[in-house]
């Protein structure tokens, strides 16, 4: 078997007829004794000269259209790859959006349940308490400041109780004798109690 | 080379004539190494689309490193390779476990047989990278240069594969 690479290495160059004069001429001398190079350079010859069938024309022609259609297809599907994988990027993931929803209804539900109490009237419970636990007052006994604060009142919500009462009953408010009422003072009310009382002993009697 | 480049950059502006223009100049000599690669057609135009397809859509990141053919030549011989490995299709000898006992047969026994089914057969039976070599030195005309660039190792190396290929194609022949 023959060692020399050299000559090896332009065997084929030979064979495809692209090697200079005097390289030509080397190898030319070396195949003349070496049988075991021609050997090699006929295998080559017989690799070089494999036929490849030709498809044809047709074949040709069609090519650069397929790869064109191919390259465009495959352009919009990488496009369509790339927004979902946007989108995906984008859109939390499922556990996020079930923990963000509990973490919402949590946080309402605990703000409502602070409220609640805050709007309850608890003074005006306690106050109305008071009033229903109070004693009886005596109007005699009264201080005379005492007389002109429920004087005062009395101008007020006398007044707004009796039209509340007529507008119910469908009576005509005589609005005269109201306004008088209301401008009585403690002691001309006193007296108007006592005449009162005292008609109503006669009526009865 | 510079022609090469001024079609590349025509093709990513989106001239479909340059596109074209490039098809059409290698489309030829890639089905030829595909077919030989794969021994038939369907396969070797499934291929040949396949390769181009994917060298047009890479183009943007052509990195000119090597010639656009050596690029093509990578990206077409790797398409199928793995074409091949997919299918099961690499039977290979493992010719390198058997010990070459006996001399090559003699050139005229060869020549009287000159059975190219033989060398098909023989051609397959190499391990990969040494049929690769050989395929491109002697039936793509490619220079060890070239070769050692298109299978990404070194000129030693691509050198190594063509001789110890070409002495095993002599011993299967036999």
């Amino acid at each position: 078997m023959c060692t020399d690479i050299t000559i090896k290495e332009l065997l084929a160059p030979y064979q495809e007829q692209k090697l200079d004069k005097p390289e030509q001429s080397l190898v030319k001398s070396h195949l003349a004794s070496c049988e075991d190079c021609r050997l090699e350079l006929f295998l080559i010859r017989m690799m070089a000269e494999e036929p490849v069938p030709d498809p044809g024309d047709a074949f040709w022609a069609a090519m650069p259209g397929y790869a064109y259609r191919a390259v465009q297809e495959l352009r919009s599907e990488q496009k369509l790859i790339r927004i979902n994988w946007l989108l995906d990027r984008a859109t939390l993931p499922r556990w996020a959006l079930v923990s963000a929803t509990m973490v919402t209804v949590l946080a309402l539900s605990w703000l409502l349940a602070r409220s609640v109490p805050e709007m309850l009237p608890s003074q005006g419970y306690e106050f109305a308490e008071e009033i229903m636990s109070a004693d009886p007052v005596q109007v005699a006994e009264l201080s005379r400041d005492e007389l002109m604060t429920l004087d005062s009142w009395a101008g007020t919500a006398l007044v707004s109780i009796a039209r509340e009462t007529n507008q119910a009953s469908g009576s005509v408010p005589d609005s005269d004798i109201y306004e008088d009422v209301a401008e009585l003072n403690a002691g001309e009310g006193d007296q108007l109690l006592q005449m009162i009382d005292q008609h109503s002993k006669e009526v009865s009697s | 080379m510079d022609e090469d480049l001024d079609l590349i950059n025509r093709t990513v502006a989106g001239e479909r004539a340059a596109f074209n223009e490039l098809v059409i100049k290698y489309q030829k000599p890639l089905y030829s190494l595909l077919f030989r690669m794969v021994s038939n057609h369907d396969d070797a135009a499934d291929l040949l689309q396949k390769a181009l397809v994917k060298a047009f859509i890479g183009l943007g990141s052509f990195q000119q490193r090597a010639s656009f053919k050596t690029w093509l030549y990578q990206i077409a011989i790797n398409l199928a390779k793995n074409a091949y490995r997919d299918r099961g299709k690499a039977k290979y000898v493992s010719i390198d476990d058997v010990t070459i006992s006996r001399d090559p047969r003699t050139l005229d026994a060869l020549i009287q047989k000159e059975d190219r089914l033989l060398l098909r057969n023989a051609l397959i039976g190499l391990p990969e990278k040494q049929r690769l070599t050989v395929m491109l030195r002697v039936q793509e005309g490619k220079k060890f240069e070239e070769i050692a660039e298109i299978m990404g190792c070194s000129l030693g190396t691509a050198k190594a594969n063509y001789h110890h290929g070409v002495q095993k194609l002599k011993t299967l022949m036999g």
